[in-house]
């Protein structure tokens, strides 16, 4: 289980703890695909942003959480999934406001498999 | 993304064009702060983007609109509706490849944070109450429209709560919660149709998650909400159509029935419909709607369970005033049964407050919910005492 060697050698940060429990994220399709989990490293997106920051992946471990931030950016993607993570999954640190969490996600992970759409309401 | 009809305005204003601090960040900074070559300070909030570039709406903005958002007092969009407005696109590099200004009225609303989205989850409202209709135009407002959002708020809220207060797991609660809990303090007013906020009673970051140790006043509050929500649920149903409530638990029904009937909008008055949104009824994509039909699945479910509010006339002496819960026991009734327990509302309380000093029998008018022997005090006055 590794990270990446095109990453910044501090990256993870040390504090990161390994992966676990439920978490949620906003995506565009409703069975989350591979491009529903690009970090801003991988997509070239944010070159201004901390290095090490673009290459995790933000996720909310509040639903709630998640909806707030989709009802701020509109267009931002328009579902949201749950996927449960484990230490197989990486790292996660909690980043942000709420309860963002940023996940940065060790080599080989099949991300999308871990996530499926929830229902919302309203 | 949307074409932009603006005028081009010089973009080595927004150079470089890296935050000075990020206020949200969700892949990548989406609020931040941002100086502009005069050094002045600039608020800019991610748009839109396609495979070519991200595109944020930037207005200036001073360190007191921050300090208002950062606390609940002003929505995010708030913040953003300025005088002045660009919206400037960033590239792959992070360089500004334009930028121009434009009325921020011409902005896409989907391309603009929800009105009323707060920061923070933790600082959206307890409930916000959008009041539309006819009649409610900027700068028009009926003063009854206004009346009508506050006191259903405050009425239903207090039903709700004496009930969830009545059960043993929730004596002894704090005054200072019970006073603000009755009297819910404002967060925000918005005039442009008429929508009040109003915010939550203690802070509390575990409030409405599910983890984290919970504090009493919270499971006091999450309780109420959950009554709130299982009303507005059944409000969608096919059974609320026929005027059926759940029959399981009577005084829950009665209680929930009542707290819908003070949100629902009248069938006559100003209000057409009234928008819901707020942490107590939970997370939700849009605002829930309960227009004047709601009021008469309330009333049906009312009837079909005679769940009616009866007037009552009352004798007795005040006893067991509850100064924060505004509530008192009347005992020494010549009727059964001999004590009956009374809510009210605060401009009764000096008429109340004056009665238990002097000790004297009063008539006591009002409705019954009816519910745990309690009733709704509407008015009171003296009774001249004969001596036997």
């Amino acid at each position: 289980m590794n990270f990446p060697d095109s990453w910044p050698s501090d990256c993870p940060p040390q504090d990161a703890v390994d992966a676990e429990g439920d978490v949620f994220r906003i995506v565009n399709n409703d069975q989350p695909t591979a491009d529903d989990f690009l970090t801003s490293f991988e997509t070239g997106a944010f070159p201004n942003r901390l290095a090490c920051l673009r290459c995790g992946l933000s996720v909310h471990r509040i639903r709630a959480d998640a909806i707030h931030t989709k009802t701020k950016y509109p267009k931002l993607e328009n579902r949201i999934a749950k996927g449960t993570l484990a230490k197989e999954c990486g790292k996660t640190k909690r980043t942000g406001q709420a309860s963002h969490t940023t996940w940065w996600v060790y080599e080989g992970v099949n991300r999308a498999s871990i996530f499926a759409l929830i229902a919302e309401e309203g | 993304m949307w074409n932009i009809s603006g005028k081009a305005f010089a973009k080595e204003r927004f150079e470089p064009f890296i935050p000075v601090e990020v206020l949200d960040d969700y892949d990548g900074p989406r609020l931040f702060t941002l100086q502009d070559a005069e050094g002045e300070l600039n608020l800019a909030c991610w748009s839109d983007e396609d495979e070519q570039v991200c595109r944020y709406v930037v207005v200036p903005t001073t360190p007191k609109i921050l300090a208002s958002l950062r606390d609940g007092g002003i929505s995010v969009f708030d913040a953003l509706n300025q005088p002045r407005c660009w919206l400037c696109d960033i590239n792959q590099n992070g360089e500004i490849a334009q930028c121009l200004r434009v009325a921020f009225e011409t902005i896409p609303s989907d391309s603009l944070p929800a009105i009323g989205t707060m920061l923070l989850p933790t600082l959206e409202p307890l409930l916000t109450l959008r009041a539309v209709g006819n009649e409610i135009v900027p700068g028009q407002i009926p003063g009854s429209v206004i009346r009508a959002c506050i006191e259903g708020v405050q009425k239903a809220f207090k039903v709700l709560s004496e009930y969830v207060l009545e059960e043993p797991a929730h004596a002894g609660r704090p005054k200072d919660f019970l006073r603000r809990l009755f009297d819910l303090p404002t967060q925000r007013f918005a005039f442009a149709s008429f929508e009040i906020s109003f915010r939550m009673p203690i802070e509390e970051q575990t409030l409405f998650t599910s983890f984290g140790e919970k504090s009493p006043e919270a499971k006091t509050l999450e309780e109420v909400g959950t009554l709130l929500k299982k009303g507005l649920k059944w409000l969608t149903t096919a059974a609320a159509e026929e005027g059926v409530y759940s029959p399981d638990n009577p005084e829950e029904s009665a209680v929930v029935l009542r707290a819908l009937k003070e949100l629902t909008p009248s069938s006559q008055g100003g209000i057409e419909r009234l928008e819901l949104k707020g942490q107590l009824i939970g997370p939700r994509n849009t605002s829930m709607v309960l227009d004047r039909s709601a009021r008469q699945r309330v009333n049906t479910a009312i009837r079909f369970r005679s769940l009616g509010p009866q007037p009552v006339d009352l004798e007795g002496r005040i006893r067991e005033l509850d100064m924060d819960r505004l509530s008192f026991e009347l005992r020494e009734i010549n009727r059964t049964p001999p004590t009956q327990r009374f809510v009210f509302d605060e401009e009764l309380l000096e008429d109340v407050f004056q009665a238990v000093q002097d000790g004297v029998r009063v008539l006591v008018t009002g409705s019954t919910f009816p519910v745990k022997n309690l009733a709704y005090a509407l008015a009171l006055s003296r009774v001249m005492e004969t001596e036997t």
